[in-house]
């Protein structure tokens, strides 16, 4: 039996889609599926034989072919419209009270078989939908929506600064920037959702889309494919096949709460010596300021400085005296008077291991004239997971310096 | 999308040759049309779904389109020692399990054509280098291979589904 093994050449007419990214570094995601305006044809070929003797095999045609190679049946894929937003890295943005431009990041991906483009509208929800288990309450107010142009997933300033998308591949993602601003009144705790739309529109002209309401046409049609979402913001409860996808995100106020107490305890008298000592002249005074920060809130707090005046009726103690008697109730010989402590074991502290010169240097204490000056920068310096002057929260730092009594 | 039709003019001239082509004297003894559809589910009056097929309208990634090829015998002799064979069109990937055809042999291609076999006969080398069975996305083509003579004036019907790329 003769038999044709050959199959008719397909015919593929490839309808580069204009995939340039002008001005966009995307990603692709997965396999890219069939372009719109691709001719996807076929012809069934047959053989055949009458009264025993083999037949030229033929072709088919769409409507019915009796000899020769026949007329391939084909049709054109149409554009699907289909897209997705969403929140990029699965967590809050901590912010501060009054921060402005804060940043939230959604990632928008043409998952159609058309480059896109996409227009953006970031909104501060409306309601208070949940996101990531904590209610919305508190209102940001959305700044700008900027476009990743670099392709470093990382709001740049100078560098990402087009609010749309204006061409997106088949299969592409891009991320998208949020910027809002966080009230000054927020309070620990509190939350802003947000939202970003993204609404589907011709590459690079940015013109509207629009499913054609009636008959199949012979050009490439239109067809809306994104899903609906489940979202209960409003403006968010977009539906199935309108082009546009939609996610939210949420800044949430993380603030610290610092708390500053000063202790003063008498050490020694020049009678009683340490023994229930008195507040009599030349009695040594010791001085204890706690900076805490409470724990719970996980915000860092980072310290400047403490300062203290001394009153006139008292003198520092330049050598940070610890007295065992009515003798050693003196001013000490050294000229460390100022001993930061951390509640951090181990933490790197100003001066040696903690114990600070009076004189302007870089240990971190000063005192000029009756007032004296605690720099954290340097007291509490950078190094061990800290930057310089961090107080995390749960931790406190206790200075202690003593004044004789005039 | 509208099928594309270009019906070939050329019968009348083809009609001459068979005149003169004794050896040949079956031409035209076959019709074959091949037709692309889709199937679309329609609610009756009553409520009841049903479904459609239509010509390949909104065809989109992952629409499944039906292919369905009509062979009919149109002289007053049987035909015998028919074989179709069926390309599994560009962008597109062969649905399992549903080729169709009624006595007909069908057989399946993983090499564009070069041999054929039963399903469970096909295999490809995987990523790995190593053998493994086919999958219905590696078939290339679709052989259908007709037990027996289809009698004058009667008509077959073959076909198979894809998914679009």
């Amino acid at each position: 039996m003769k038999q044709n093994h050959s199959g008719k050449p397909n015919m593929r007419i490839a309808l580069l889609a204009s995939a340039a990214l002008l001005g966009l570094v995307s990603h692709n995601v997965w396999a890219v599926v069939t372009p719109s305006g691709t001719v996807i044809s076929n012809i069934a070929t047959m053989n055949y034989s009458v009264g025993g003797v083999a037949q030229t095999p033929i072709g088919s045609s769409p409507t019915g072919n009796t000899s020769g190679a026949g007329t391939a049946t084909a049709f054109v894929v149409d554009n699907k419209v289909n897209l997705t937003v969403a929140e990029s890295n699965s967590t809050v943005t901590s912010v501060s009270p009054g921060a402005t431009n804060q940043v939230t990041t959604f990632t928008v991906t043409n998952t159609g078989n058309t480059a896109q483009g996409y227009t953006l509208v970031g909104a501060n929800a409306i309601g208070a939908p949940t996101v990531f288990t904590v209610a919305d309450d508190l209102d940001a107010t959305v700044s700008a929506v900027f476009v990743d142009a670099n392709g470093n997933s990382t709001y740049d300033e100078a560098t990402d600064t087009l609010s749309a998308i204006s061409s997106l591949a088949p299969g592409a993602s891009v991320s998208v920037f949020v910027l809002a601003t966080i009230p000054a009144a927020a309070t620990n705790g509190q939350q802003a959702v947000v939202t970003l739309s993204a609404t589907t529109k011709t590459a690079v002209t940015m013109a509207a889309v629009a499913e054609p309401g009636g008959a199949n046409t012979a050009s490439v049609d239109i067809v809306f494919a994104d899903s609906a979402n489940a979202l209960t913001d409003p403006l968010a409860a977009n539906t199935a096949r309108d082009a546009i996808g939609i996610a939210q995100d949420a800044y949430r106020v993380v603030s610290s709460v610092l708390s500053v107490t000063k202790t003063g305890t008498v050490l020694c008298d020049p009678l009683n010596g340490i023994t229930t000592p008195k507040n009599i002249p030349g009695a040594i005074v010791q001085y204890t300021v706690l900076v805490s920060n409470a724990a719970g809130t996980g915000a860092s707090a980072t310290l400047t400085t403490v300062t203290d005046t001394l009153a006139a009726t008292v003198t520092h103690d330049p050598g940070l005296r610890v007295p065992t008697d009515a003798a050693s109730c003196i001013a000490g010989t050294s000229s460390s008077g100022f001993k930061i402590v951390s509640s951090v074991v181990g933490r790197t502290l100003g001066g040696a291991a903690g114990v600070m010169t009076n004189i302007a240097d870089a240990d971190g204490a000063t005192i000029v004239g009756q007032g004296l000056t605690v720099t954290f920068a340097t007291a509490l310096p950078a190094g061990g997971g800290y930057t310089a002057g961090e107080l995390k929260s749960g931790e406190s730092a206790t200075i202690t310096y003593n004044v004789i009594i005039n | 999308m509208r099928i594309s039709n270009f019906l070939l003019t050329t019968s009348l001239l083809m009609g001459l040759s068979s005149l003169s082509m004794v050896a040949q004297a079956a031409d035209n003894a076959i019709s074959l049309t091949s037709r692309a559809q889709l199937e679309v589910e329609v609610v009756g009056k009553d409520g009841k779904k049903t479904l459609q097929r239509t010509p390949v309208e909104k065809a989109v990634p992952a629409s499944e389109v039906i292919y369905t090829t009509t062979f009919q015998n149109r002289i007053d002799k049987p035909v015998g020692h028919i074989v179709i064979n069926n390309p599994i069109p560009n962008n597109s990937e062969y649905q399992a399990d549903s080729a169709f055809g009624k006595d007909c042999e069908i057989l399946f291609s993983v090499d564009g054509g070069k041999s054929f076999a039963a399903v469970a006969q096909l295999k490809v080398k995987g990523d790995d280098g190593k053998e493994r069975m086919a999958l219905p996305g590696d078939y290339t083509h679709i052989r259908w291979i007709y037990l027996g003579q289809l009698m004058a004036g009667q008509s077959g019907e073959v076909g198979f589904r894809t998914a679009i790329k």
